[in-house]
Order: C-alpha cells, then structure tokens, then sequence
C-alpha cells in the first residue's frame, strides 16, 4: 500500500491552505505532519481521506485516484482521528467502537454480527479499553476519551491510518504509551500511517519521515535527523532553537526565547 | 490571527453599538409619536347631528361596568369608540349613533354604520379580536365601550386609563343570557342620560321574546324541547359549540330547544362520541360565508351524518344577516330567539325569515 | 467481555421492546373504555372482547377506536421525527417543530382561507393544504441550510429563521382572514391547536401511509446506523462512507413528514416529540438510534393515547369541554420525564 499525493492545492474562501504539495508515504512506516498552526496539516490529512476534495492534483491509493474509489471501499480503507469528540447525546463505548465496523456491514444489515464483537473485542485489549466498554463517553477522563478514539480508528483494521493529534490531551507518560501502541501497530500491520504532530520532541522519537509543513507548502521532508536543524525549525516556527542530540539518535529540540529577563542555561548533553 | 481577532472584536463592537443607537432612537420616536396627552394630533371628522337626543342627566353620574368597576362621568360623552358589534347596535339602537366616531371592521348592523364609515365619519378602529389601540387613541374619544369577555379589549384598559379616556366594559360576548343585555343597554344608556329610550327598546325587545315563549309553553305543556346541537364552524373547523352559560345556549332555551353542550361553560370543543350519544334533533352550524352544498356534504361525512338531526334533514346553515343576529348579544336578540325559534319549531312560527338560514334539501338519502 | 456488554444491551432493548408493545395494547384498551358517552366500560369491553355488541356501544366503540388509533400513529410519529432531528442537531432539547413545519403549515392554512373560506368546509382540503405548508417548511429550511453548509446546526437556525417569519406572516394573514371568517366566537388563533376531537376514519390511512413510507425510508437507508455514526462528527461519519449532506436532507425530510402529517391531522402537539426520545434514550441507557427509533415510537404512542383517554375523561366529569391535546401530554408525561432524569442524573 502506498499513498501518493501530486500537486495538491486547496483553499478555504480563497485562503491557500496547501500549496502544490506532494508527499509520498510507504507503509509500514509512521510519517508525521509537522508545522505550525495552520500550516495545512489538518487539510492534508482531511484531503487524503477525501472528505474535501482538492482544486487541483490528485491524491492516489496504490496508483488508483481517489476519485475512482467508491465511498464504501475507502470508508474500509481509511480511518481519520482527530482528539475530538461531541458527546452531547450519551453513548456507549462500546457503541461508538461499533460504529467502526459499519463499513464492514451489509446494506440491510441492522445489528453486528460476531466477527464485529471479534475485532471490538481484540481492538479494546490493544488499547486498553476492556473495562470501559460499557461506560458512557462523558462519564471518561480525557486520557480514556483519546484512546477509545484511537480503539475505533483502528477497529476497521484500516489500511490508512491518519491521527490528527492523537496525543493532545494526555498527560507525558500517557502520550508515550499512545504512540509506543501506533508505532508498533504500524510495523504489525503495515499501514500506512500518518500522524500531524505539534511536539517535535515526539515527532523525533517515533516517526520515521516528517513532512514539516509551513504555510500551505512543504518546507522539507526526510527522516527526523534530515528536517530538524536549527535553521529550518527557526524559519517555520519563528523562534530560535537548539538541537541537541542525545543518545546518537534521538534530537531535543529546545525552543529558545527571545528577549531579556530570562536566565539559559544551556547544557550540552553528552 | 491576532490581528483578524481585533478586526473582527471591532466589528462586533461597531454592531452593537448600531443596535443599541438604532434601539435608542426607536424608542425615543415611539415615545415622541405616541400620545403622553400633550401631542395633537389633527382629525377631520365631522359628524353630523342626525337625531338629536335630549339628555335629562344630571351633571355627575357612576355606573358600574360589567367588572364591578366604577367609572364616574361629569359630563356627557361626546365621542364614544365601539370595541364590539353588538356595542354599535345598541348604542345606535339607542339613538346616540351621532356619537359614535370609532367602531370596529364587523360592525355592520344598523345599516347607517357602513354608510358613516365610508363617508369617513365613523373610523374603522380594527378588528373584534385585535382592535388598534394606537389608532382608538387618535381619535381622542372621551369614551370606549369593550366587551368584558374579550381579553384584547381587557388588555386596553390601562393604556386607554393612561391617556385619560373612560373606558367601560359590558357582558359583550361573556353576556349569559337576556338579562345581561339589558343590563348592558341600561349600564349605556345610564352614561348618556337616556333611560327612557332604553326602557322603551327593552320593553320591546321582551314582548318580542315573551311572545315566542309563550306560543311555545303554550304548545309544548312544558315538555322538554327538541335537541340542539350548535357548531361555531364548519367541523373541520373543530367542534366547537356554545356552553350552557353562554347567551346562544340561553337563545336555544328561549326558543324552546335543549342545548346538548349544555352542561359545558363557555365555548367547549365537544367530540363526536359526545354528540352522537346525545343525538341531536336539530344541527345548527355557523357557515361562516362557505359553500352551503358542500358543507351539508361535508357533515354527511362525518360521524355527523349518524345524527337523528341530519336523518330527517334538519340541518340548518346560518350565515350573514342571520348569523350576525345570532352571534350578537345586542338589541337584535329578540330577532335571534324568532330565528332559532324558527328552526327549532317551525310548525308553530313558519320557516325562518332572516338571511342566511339554509336548510339541508330533504331528509338524507340512505 | 464486548459480547457480554453488547448481548446484555440486546436482550434489554428487545425486554423494553416488549413490555412497551404490552403497555401499548394496555392503553389502547384503557383508551376505549373511557369517554363522554353514557355506555360503561364493562360493555364497551364485552364488545370488544366478545363482539358482542350493543348499537350504541358499537357506535361508541367505533368513535373511540379512531380516536385511540390517530392518538397511538401521531404519538409514534412525533416521537420518532423527534429522534430524529435530535440525532441529527447532535441536540437532546431539539423538538420536531424545530425544522419549521408547524408555521409554514399555519400560514398556508391562513392563505388558503384568505383566499377561499371553503377550504374550511372539507376536512380532507384542509388537511391536504396543512401538509403542503409543512411540506414547504421543509424545503425552505432544507435549502436555506444547504447552502450554508447542510450541518445540523444550520438547519437548526435555517428551521428557527423559516418559524419566525411564517409565524409573523400567519398571524398578518389570520388577521386579514378575520373578515372572511366572522368569527366572533372564538379568537382565529386557535387553528391548528392539537385535539383529537374532531378525526375521522380516513385520518388514519393518511397517518398510517405518511408512518408507513417514513419507517421504510430510515429502515432501507439505514438512517439509525448514519445518525449513531452522525452523533459524533461530520468528518466521523464521512470518514464511515456517509454522504453527509445526504443524510441530513433526508432525515429532514422524513422528520418533515411525520411533524406534517400529525400537524395536518390533529394540529400542534408539544411535549411528545421531546420527551418520547428522552424516555427512550435513559431507560435504553444509550443513543444508539438503532434501539431509540423503536422504543421513542412506542413511548410517544403510549403517552399521547393515554393522553387523548384523559382528555375525554376530563370532558365527561367537567364543564370545560375538550383541553387541547398538547397540555394534557404535558401533564401525563412531564412528571414521569422528571422522575426519569432525577433517576439518570444520579448515574
């Protein structure tokens, strides 16, 4: 599986919100979407699991455009996430993963069958939900909330998986674990995952490729080591940094502020 | 993104502060326009003296209106506004239609009415159910007689107390039989001084009435009369009938018939189970200006059609001169007891005389 | 563990099911055995039960029979229509009248009558014109919000801006209508309030025809499954292979005809459309529309049957005739929707 987007551009009400931009994303690796607010994260991943359908370029799945797919057929294939969820009429958990395996159903088909409660069930046990099944949605802590979210973008087994900030309301050791699961899930399963991050902490951590988006353009692309020099992040964020490496791999990336009445103190790790 | 919120919080702000100027400045129109007693406003309305009425009142008189209010008068009005047709009719009945400057868009009867108001000596002040008070008030009348069973006349009193007009309120529709009219014809003609001319129309009006009641003890020995069903409308409409303490159930009694909506109060909704279990002898509707055919057909439709009433063919559709004489609880009511008396024993009084009574062709067909 | 959770939610929808199909057939009976007429209960139920029937009792029965029928269709349909819009305004406070049928359907009644005082004369004219005003209500709210994005909260404000204005333009209308209708026993603004007093036999097949093409349409679309995924997102259920602004369209429009129908039939009924849902919802324990659709419809049957029986006991024993049925609904349901949510409010 693999997912190419060509030339894409969008606008809201004549606002550019991509611009000409192409990324290609294999599967089996987690790639990330970086970049400030309103650099055309959210609109990219909403474009490739065409709720909104581009001006021009064309996104395509395996080489076949979006277009060509029917509702159903990427309603299986894509599963799109973001960390919120209306819950003004009370639900279930366990309704809401359920409703994931809709696409799955017969046209007539009016209750789940077995293999639907199967895959809840396996689903629930990979992110840890089994014993809020029957709770309500509202009756959840934040932290329960993102990963029932996360239990229902996965219960289609979707080939694509795109997350919009799946770790936004969770405490630091939760937002590990959170990503530790989609990573792993990703090798397992080989899906083409894409995740729009804020934190380049995490991105550095568990992402494979960044895409680091500003302003509707791709401002550049490769492996996390590749993007995040000072230089760039500088340019897109607007602020100073220092990138720092620790352990070979893994970059810290500390934003610097600017300005007096602030005491640095920098240290250099080994 | 700062910038667009301060742009945008400057929008905001320069619409509200629109709105609450432009709320301002109606308010202070509305306030200017409106009479607080010291604006005048201009009327060309002359209104002949066709009759004159000699008053033998003394200089200061209290009557007490259908509310129990007391309303003292230190002279004799001289520009009344009628809120309700069956005010109109007495008070021209009572010779004093030279007075009247305001009445409302129903009232019709005596037929020098509809010629004053479109010679533009009498206004138009709304309808019934919706009188205009700003236009009542612009006519500076010292004098507004409303129905006491009406709410919007109700709800006048205080704006019409506030710009110094006397207003009073009579049985109107609340009226529960004869004996209100002509508490309401003498409470009107005590404000004017002429109780002569009142004692004189109410004498008249009973000798009609008693005449009637006699011709029918006389025949019936006492007997329970027929059943009377009367309907405020087509039924599709909605079943709505007139309560035992209404002044149509008390001109059903007068005319020698028993009102089957009878033990309800008021202007009651009934239902066909009701009205079947009680089987009419007799179905009076209320046409209200429609095709008179097909109504009959209509009711043959409905459960209606099952009635001893409709069986032997005595539906009877009023409409027009006939149902304003009905619906009105004025000095025309002796005509409504003849009318109803008509329909209900037509052997004793001939078929009924006035416009619209239509009777259903014939018994039903089966 | 799901299986358990999921085969215990079944098994209590079907008991609910069952026992409020029971409740049902339980008022429907009690309904019969109460009104104005003078027949007692014990033959009006030997006519039933062993067709034994006198010829009052069988006229009675009859009248009371058409009665509870119109009472037990318009309750599900309002109840079932309010489900609906309240999935799809994401809303538990949204009633059925919320999309605008009720002013759109009084003002054209008043047009009608302004033009032709005969449209009062046949019930069926009426009713069809009354159904032609909700109908346009509809379109006017269904395409003022379409091109404002076809969300539920836009059809929520294009359904408040189409009421207000058609409630302005009916009461201009009425008002001018006056002198058509010289009415001077009651005031004109009580057409269209909600009784059951005045049906007939053919009201039935209108509202049975009008619930019959509804029910076919959300079962076939699978309108339950589209509101559940609805509920939580427009990007949610796009993202499931629901065509969004179809689906609001359409719920709008079957929601439209079952208000319609009951609107032209017995007029405005309040209170049903709201607590029907709610009913369903706390005691199924959950929105899932699967299981409200159903439960909503028998609650909003029962309450409103039970209703029309009060309306005719309070005829029988008082002097005030017939109560508009919108606040006999109100006295029977309210209490029981509040012991209800002061229940669910403590879990």
């Amino acid at each position: 599986m693999r997912v190419r987007v060509d030339g894409v551009t969008f606008s809201y009400n004549s606002v550019k919100a991509l611009d000409d931009v192409t990324v290609e994303v294999e599967c089996g690796k987690v790639t990330c979407l970086l970049g400030p607010n309103g650099a055309g994260k959210t609109t990219l991943l909403k474009l490739i699991a065409s709720y909104i359908k581009p001006e021009r370029g064309a996104v395509y799945i395996d080489g076949k455009d979006l277009k060509m797919y029917s509702p159903r057929e990427l309603a299986r294939l894509i599963s799109i996430a973001d960390p919120h969820l209306p819950r003004t009429l009370p639900m279930r958990v366990v309704d809401f993963v359920l409703t994931a395996r809709y696409p799955f159903q017969g046209a007539f088909q009016y209750f789940e069958r077995d293999n639907d409660l199967k895959v809840v069930e396996e689903v629930s046990k990979e992110t840890l939900i089994s014993h809020l099944l029957d709770r309500r949605l509202d009756q959840l802590s934040s932290g329960e909330l993102q990963r029932v979210i996360i239990a229902a973008a996965l219960a289609k087994r979707p080939r694509i998986l795109l997350l919009d900030e799946p770790s936004a309301f969770l405490d630091i050791r939760y937002r590990f674990d959170m990503l530790d699961a989609i990573k792993r899930y990703t090798l397992a399963q080989r899906t083409v995952t894409i995740i729009a991050l804020h934190d380049l902490y995490l991105a550095s951590l568990y992402c494979d490729t960044v895409v680091l988006l500003s302003k509707g353009k791709v401002v550049s692309y490769g492996s996390p080591r590749e993007v995040f020099t000072s230089q760039i992040i500088e340019e897109v964020y607007g602020v100073r940094v220092k990138v720092v490496p620790v352990d070979g791999e893994i970059l810290l990336a500390f934003p610097l502020p600017s300005g007096e009445g602030t005491t640095i103190q920098e240290q250099t790790a080994s | 993104m700062t910038h667009k919120a301060l742009t945008h919080g400057r929008s905001i702000a320069v619409v509200v502060v629109v709105a609450v100027v432009m709320l301002l400045a109606g308010i202070a129109i509305g306030m200017a326009i409106s009479p607080g007693g010291s604006t005048q406003i201009a009327t060309t309305i002359h209104v002949p003296i066709t009759q004159v009425v000699t008053s033998t009142r003394p200089a200061q008189i209290s009557v007490i209106d259908a509310l129990g209010r007391e309303v003292v008068f230190d002279g004799v009005p001289k520009r009344v506004v009628s809120l309700a047709p069956s005010v109109t009719e007495i008070l021209f009945a009572l010779g004093l239609g030279d007075r009247v400057v305001g009445v409302t868009s129903f009232c019709n009867y005596p037929p020098e009415v509809p010629r004053l108001v479109s010679e533009g000596r009498i206004s138009v002040i709304g309808g019934f159910w919706n009188p205009d008070s700003e236009k009542v008030v612009s006519l500076k009348p010292d004098l507004v007689i409303g129905s006491a069973g009406t709410r919007p006349h109700l709800q006048l009193k205080d704006l019409l107390e506030e710009a110094g007009i006397k207003v009073v309120y009579v049985y109107g529709n609340d009226a529960g039989s004869l004996y209100d009219v002509v508490r309401d014809i003498r409470t009107i003609a005590r404000i004017f001084g002429v109780e002569d001319a009142a004692e004189k129309l109410i004498k008249e009006i009973e000798g009609e009435i008693g005449s009637v009641t006699i011709t029918i003890a006389n025949a019936t020995r006492g007997s329970a009369g027929p059943k009377v069903l009367f309907l405020l409308g087509p039924p599709a409409f909605g079943l709505y009938s007139a309560g035992g303490d209404t002044f149509i159930g008390w001109i059903i009694s007068a005319a020698g018939g028993v009102n089957i909506a009878g033990k309800f109060s008021g202007w009651p909704v009934l239902d066909y189970e009701y009205i079947l279990s009680n089987d009419p002898d007799i179905i009076v509707v209320s046409a209200m200006g429609t095709n008179y055919t097909e109504l009959v057909k209509e009711i043959g439709s409905t459960p209606l059609a099952e009635t001893k009433a409709y069986r032997e063919g005595r539906v009877y559709l009023v409409d027009q001169e006939a149902n304003d004489v009905l619906m009105r609880p004025g000095p025309r009511i002796a005509s409504a007891v003849k009318l109803m008396a008509s329909i209900i024993h037509p052997e004793l009084f001939g078929e009924p005389e006035t416009p619209v009574v239509y009777r259903m062709a014939g018994p039903a067909k089966p | 563990m799901s299986q358990e959770v999921i085969s215990g939610s079944r098994r209590k929808f079907l008991f609910l099911a069952l026992l409020l199909t029971v409740a049902l057939a339980v008022s429907l009976l009690f309904s019969l055995s109460v009104g104005t007429s003078l027949v007692s209960p014990k033959e009006v139920l030997t006519c039933l039960i062993a067709f034994e029937c006198g010829k009052s009792a069988k006229l009675v029965v009859d009248m009371r029979f058409v009665r509870a029928c119109v009472a037990a269709l318009s309750g599900a349909m309002l109840a079932l229509a309010g489900t609906l819009v309240q999935g799809l305004t994401r809303n538990p406070l949204a009633d059925p009248y919320i999309i605008g049928v009720s002013s759109t359907s009084l003002a054209v009644v008043s047009a009608a009558v302004l033009l032709s005082p005969s449209v009062l004369v046949h019930r069926q004219v009426l009713i069809a014109v009354a159904f032609a005003g909700a109908l346009l209500g509809y379109i006017l709210t269904t395409t003022i919000s379409l091109l404002s994005g076809g969300s539920g909260t836009s059809l929520v404000l294009s359904g408040i801006a189409v009421s207000a204005l058609f409630s302005g333009i009916s009461h201009v209308l009425l008002y001018l209508s006056q002198n058509r209708i010289a009415q001077l026993g009651r005031n004109y603004v009580f057409l269209l309030l909600g009784s059951t007093s005045g049906v007939l036999r053919q009201d039935i097949t209108y509202l049975a025809i009008s619930l019959a093409t509804s029910l076919a349409i959300i079962f076939v679309l699978g309108i339950p499954k589209a509101l559940n995924a609805y509920l939580f997102g427009e990007l949610y259920a796009s993202q499931l292979g629901y065509r969004v602004r179809a689906l609001t369209a359409t719920t709008a429009l079957v929601s439209s005809v079952l208000t319609g129908a009951t609107v032209a039939v017995v007029g405005v009924v309040g209170f049903i459309g709201l607590a029907g849902p709610h009913i369903a919802r706390i005691s199924a324990g959950t929105s899932d529309h699967r299981a409200t659709v159903v439960l909503s419809a028998l609650t909003g049957s029962i309450l409103t049957v039970l209703a029309d029986a009060l309306t005719r006991a309070i005829s029988a024993i008082s002097s005030w005739g017939e109560l508009p049925l919108g606040v006999v609904t109100g006295i029977i349901g309210a209490p029981f929707l509040a012991y209800l949510v002061v229940k669910g409010g403590r879990g």
